[in-house]
């Protein structure tokens, strides 16, 4: 039963059950009943293994948006990118005045505004960081699957 | 490449409530605006197709620079690269 | 015809512009999308699901779903903005895991505490969780049954359950999980001025001269803010952004002055601040001898452990708060120890960087905002840390002024408006009351319509307390609900777990999604959630937004509100209350205790005519449930200071900040002119305080109860990260957040890898006295401690960082210290 039940619950769910079998429970009456949380079905007070590192995809095309208001995802890696006072390395690309020549995407004219909606010359300042909206996308299966279902004439 | 880069956005441009009209018939004269509704209170809701996102900035500054026009904001901004060869038919 | 891309993407962009502008579109514009109404999307407002600051958002309905989310313009607080999390808010309530039916531990068709999770029907469950109750209250009184709550409560559910168990079950043993977050906040707001929450609001964002952030990394837990705090910095060059921290974190970034400090050493820092203010003659007398007092308070206080424990027993004032008058001569002499090199050599700072700081503040031209949150509040000293940055602010007479004023922000959408103001703690009621105080208790009773004597006066237990309580078997019937707390819990292995575990209790868990919790519990209840729901926030800013049910709840799960209401209905008030309280009022014999609590005339005020169609809590009940309890709560602070709107208003704005009276917010409380509750002529007025003067609290520097030894060498601090909310419930379900942030790492210094002989991306074993974990190393990420400190975030249920936490306490708040403990580091 407990096990059908694990698999009843996560169905269509992707964990990884790591080796463990040789690990033996330190408190007493920890039994997770057949249920599976983002850790999967080990047992609360065992030590799990940690997952793989997981490497960020890089230089791909851009990835497909599931709602016309969903911020981009950055299709290729930001490690050592430097965006503070002094620098904004991802505008050095994506700025209106790169893109082309970088092959980049452009970043979108409602960055262009302030907050009290003035159209500005460059990029708002509160728009300054990137990395706020704009998230790098590891090699990975989902933990759990979602069940978001775009509109159709998105499909 | 066939694909071509066209910039849809969206305004509300807020008018004078008496001269909405006249406002109104200015905005049509833009090739690239295209009015979707409006409210009696002087709120006008435009869309805009271009082809490069600095002719967004230059038709909303035009815009701001009507007479009764009090404000317009952008609400809405997506680039969207169409390949011709792939539109349907409406 | 079939909608091209384009024609749809424009289509929606009039819409939403429409949605906003409240314009209705003719149909010849919307019939490009709507060739039904099936395939319209429907637009409606809602704050946002995560953090405290509050932000809008316009999420988009189409055939019962969420099918897109996007800032909101109108909303003063965002202005169209979101941050990752927030845009990606249209996925949250559908992992495929959602929870559906009630599930309970069984063996042979029975209840079992060691049996296997098997479903059952809401009926069921309702039954076996009163018999478990009764047995309890029958064997071991009112105090054998808790409850574990949530600054993620809507304001309406904290309410329920407050009435429930303080009123209902005679159970003081509620406490929110804004206990491990806003406690100390709270306890420095009570000690300096009397009444809970900023001074202050958004607005000072924009007027600002420099920002010190005291132990916050906003650029991850509030990126909203950030980006009003980085507009400010970026378009006025003489504005200076000061971010302190026990390790380099991405506001570094944005920062003029970034300060490294020694954990537990702001203590000094703040102090030394006040005593360079005095020494160079910057104080504001005029304002300090108009509207302050001085105190010192009690010190050697202990660490909020076990009473048996060593650090605990050495403590010469265990948990004392006391307060003493004394001069400003007595005040200036105390802080004079803290020299510059004192405060340097504590902290680690350099003297120059502790000068510019202290500078700004001295400087009477430069508006000054302080900002801080877990790592001020998170902190065994925690409480005194907050009257410590008030007394700077004090002293100044930098505070209630536009872009001059200290801020305390916060974790949870309505640690403000549900935790703090509803005062779902163990010791609080509502508006700021508390259930020790005989006046309080029979306002409350007095509103809600119950006899003389039915709240109890003992404070009951607080979140660590239950745990402690759990495991020792005293606490025996226990709901936690809209909360994760077997993962945020510190010192899992020796408290949470045996609690939960303890064949004597019977532990119950609501929540949307099968947590680690759900796994420790016994039953499981499926939850409906955010826009499945109407309901209405605070944020950090006192104000208060309400949203509409958008969507029917994913089928089987209900609502907490729900919850709490059905349950209520499952007990006589005979088997909650004893005679003598009966005897009081008669009337009530033979009901059940919902009836008592919410069919009192109040609860049950307004019909159903009056609420949404779409409204399942309302509906199931006969009556607009949430209007009912909103306005018998907003009773108790109206005319108090803590007024809030009809509650129908907050449906056509995007949020009021309270006190809201005659329908406009405050901005600035204690301000002539801006707070209507100060009396002309007095310029500023600190009114929670009986004769409207503010305290300027005295506390030293005091060592933290744990301390790198030659074993567990190192610091590790833990938190949060941009990505992901909280335990990751919601957002480790979402596919980009989780791929964006997919594993807790250990961040820590390339120096003290290379002596433990690991590279990026080993594994190593994270060990304290209390437990033990296994991850991953990142030596050049987005975090870069200093040599002696490893931070390692608590999002990852497969880590559970908590069980190598503390559960050391500050002895005032009882608020856990999750920013330091003593660990080792081996490779694994």
């Amino acid at each position: 039963m407990r096990k059908l039940l694990a698999v009843l619950l996560t169905a269509g769910t992707l964990f990884s059950v790591s080796a463990q079998s040789n690990e033996t429970a330190v408190i007493e009456n920890v039994n997770n009943g057949g249920v599976a949380s983002l850790r999967g079905i080990t047992e609360l007070d065992i030590t799990r293994k940690a997952d793989e590192l997981k490497r960020v995809i890089k230089d791909r095309s851009p990835i497909d948006r599931d709602y016309v208001y969903q911020p981009p995802l950055i299709p290729h890696q930001t490690r050592h990118y430097e965006v503070s006072l002094n620098a904004n390395k991802c505008l050095s690309c994506h700025s209106w005045k790169y893109a082309g020549e970088m092959g980049a995407t452009k970043i979108s004219v409602t960055h262009y505004q302030s907050r009290e909606g003035e159209v500005l010359s460059d990029v708002s300042p509160r728009r300054y960081f990137c990395l706020q909206c704009h998230v790098t996308q590891a090699d990975a299966s989902p933990l759990i699957d979602n069940d978001f279902k775009r509109v159709d004439s998105l499909r | 490449m066939a694909e071509q880069e066209v910039h849809i956005s969206s305004l509300i441009i807020h008018v004078k409530p008496e001269h909405l009209v006249e406002v109104k018939n200015k905005i049509s004269a833009f090739p690239d605006a295209e009015i979707y509704g409006d409210s009696e209170e002087g709120k006008i809701i435009v869309v805009l197709e271009t082809s490069n996102q600095k002719f967004v900035t230059d038709i909303i500054d035009k815009i701001n620079n009507l007479e009764h026009v009090l404000s317009t904001s952008l609400v809405f901004h997506q680039i969207e690269t169409i390949d011709p060869s792939c539109e349907d038919d409406l | 015809m079939k909608l091209t891309r384009r024609a749809f993407v424009k289509a929606n962009a009039a819409i939403s512009a429409a949605a906003i502008a409240g314009v209705t579109l003719p149909a010849s514009a919307t019939n490009l999308i709507a060739v039904s109404d099936e395939t319209k999307i429907k637009w409606d407002k809602a704050p946002c699901r995560f953090c405290g600051t509050g932000c809008s958002v316009l999420v988009g309905t189409q055939g019962g779903k969420v099918v897109a989310t996007q800032g909101d313009p109108e909303a003063p607080v965002n202005k169209g903005l979101n941050c990752v999390k927030g845009y990606f808010l249209s996925k949250i309530m559908y992992g495929k895991d959602r929870l559906t039916t009630p599930l309970l531990r069984m063996k042979d068709g029975k209840f079992a505490k060691d049996g296997e999770f098997a479903p059952i029907s809401w009926d069921q469950a309702f039954d076996i969780m009163a018999e478990k109750w009764k047995t309890s209250l029958k064997a071991n009184g009112p105090t054998s049954v808790g409850m574990f709550g949530s600054g993620q409560w809507t304001v309406m559910e904290g309410y329920a359950a407050v009435k429930l168990m303080k009123a209902g079950f005679r159970s003081n043993n509620i406490d929110p999980n804004a206990r491990h977050c806003m406690a100390s906040a709270v306890g420095g707001f009570m000690r300096t001025f009397g009444i809970d929450e900023p001074m202050g609001c958004y607005d000072d964002f924009e007027e600002s001269d420099a920002f010190v952030l005291w132990g916050s990394n906003m650029a991850e837990m509030h990126p909203i803010l950030w980006t009003r705090i980085t507009d400010r910095r970026l378009s006025n060059p003489h504005v200076r952004v000061n971010v302190l921290s026990t390790y380099k974190h991405r506001s570094f970034e944005l920062a003029d002055t970034g300060v490294i400090f020694n954990p537990q050493s702001d203590l000094a820092m703040a102090n030394f601040i006040a005593n360079y203010i005095i020494q160079n003659d910057a104080v504001n007398w005029d304002f300090v001898n108009k509207h302050t007092h001085f105190k010192r308070t009690a010190t050697d206080i202990g660490y909020g452990l076990r009473d048996e424990h060593p650090m605990q027993a050495k403590a010469k004032n265990p948990n004392s708060g006391k307060m003493t008058a004394m001069t400003f001569e007595e005040y200036k002499a105390s802080v004079a120890e803290y020299t510059v090199e004192k405060a340097s050599e504590i902290s680690g700072v350099s003297v120059e960087k502790l000068i510019i700081l202290a500078k700004q503040y001295a400087d009477p031209n430069i508006k000054v905002m302080s900002l801080w949150t877990m790592g001020m509040n998170q902190h065994t000293r925690g409480v005194w840390m907050n009257s410590l940055v008030y007394n700077i602010h004090l002293l100044v007479g930098k505070i209630s002024q536009p872009g001059n004023g200290p801020f305390s922000l916060t974790g949870q959408p309505s640690a403000c408006g549900t935790a703090r103001e509803v005062g779902t703690f163990s010791h609080r009621l509502p508006a700021d009351m508390v259930v020790a105080n005989p006046k309080h208790r029979a306002i409350a009773e007095k509103i809600w319509k119950l006899p003389e004597g039915t709240i109890p006066p003992k404070p009951g237990l607080h979140a660590v307390a239950q745990n402690r309580a759990l495991k020792d078997g005293t606490l025996n019937a226990y709901w936690t609900m809209c909360n994760n707390n077997m993962q945020a819990a510190p010192n899992m292995m020796e408290e949470g777990l045996p609690g939960y575990r303890n064949p004597a209790n019977f532990i119950v868990c609501s929540d949307p999604y099968p947590t680690v919790t759900a796994q420790a519990s016994d039953l499981i209840l499926p939850t409906a959630m955010w826009v499945e729901k109407e309901g209405a926030y605070g944020n950090a800013e006192r104000r208060t937004q309400a949203w509409y049910q958008q969507v029917k709840p994913i089928e089987g799960a209900k609502s907490d509100l729900w919850q709490l209401m059905e349950f209520a209905k499952r007990f006589k008030i005979e088997e909650v209350w004893g005679e003598d309280l009966l005897a009081k009022m008669p009337e009530h014999r033979g009901k059940t205790m919902y009836d008592v609590l919410y069919k009192n005339g109040n609860v049950d005020a307004f019909p159903i005519s009056e609420a949404q169609e779409l409204n399942d809590d309302a509906h199931d009940q006969g009556y607009y449930v949430q209007k009912g309890l909103f306005e018998e709560y907003a009773t108790f602070g109206r005319g108090h200071g803590h007024d809030l709107a009809p509650y129908d208003m907050y449906h056509k704005v995007r949020g009021l900040r309270w006190p809201v009276v005659n329908g406009v917010e405050t901005k600035w409380r204690f301000a002539e002119g801006s707070d209507p509750y100060v009396g002309k002529g007095k310029g500023f007025e600190f009114y929670g305080k009986p004769d409207g003067k503010a305290n300027i609290i005295f506390a030293p520097y005091e060592a933290p109860p744990e301390v790198p030894n030659e074993e567990y060498d190192m610091w590790l601090c833990t938190g949060r990260v941009l990505e992901h909310w909280h335990s990751g419930s919601m957002t480790a379900r979402v596919p980009e957040l989780y791929r964006a942030m997919p594993d807790a790492l250990c961040y820590i210094h390339p120096d003290d890898a290379k002596k433990r002989n690991v590279r990026r991306g080993d594994e190593v074993i994270i060990e304290s006295l209390r437990g033990e974990v296994r991850c991953r190393v990142e030596t050049r990420g987005r975090n870069r401690p200093p040599v002696g400190l490893v931070f390692v975030p608590w999002f990852d249920a497969r880590v559970l960082i908590n069980k190598v936490c503390l559960d050391a306490t500050d002895p005032l708040s009882k608020q856990t210290d999750y920013k330091k403990c003593a660990i080792k580091i081996t490779k694994a």
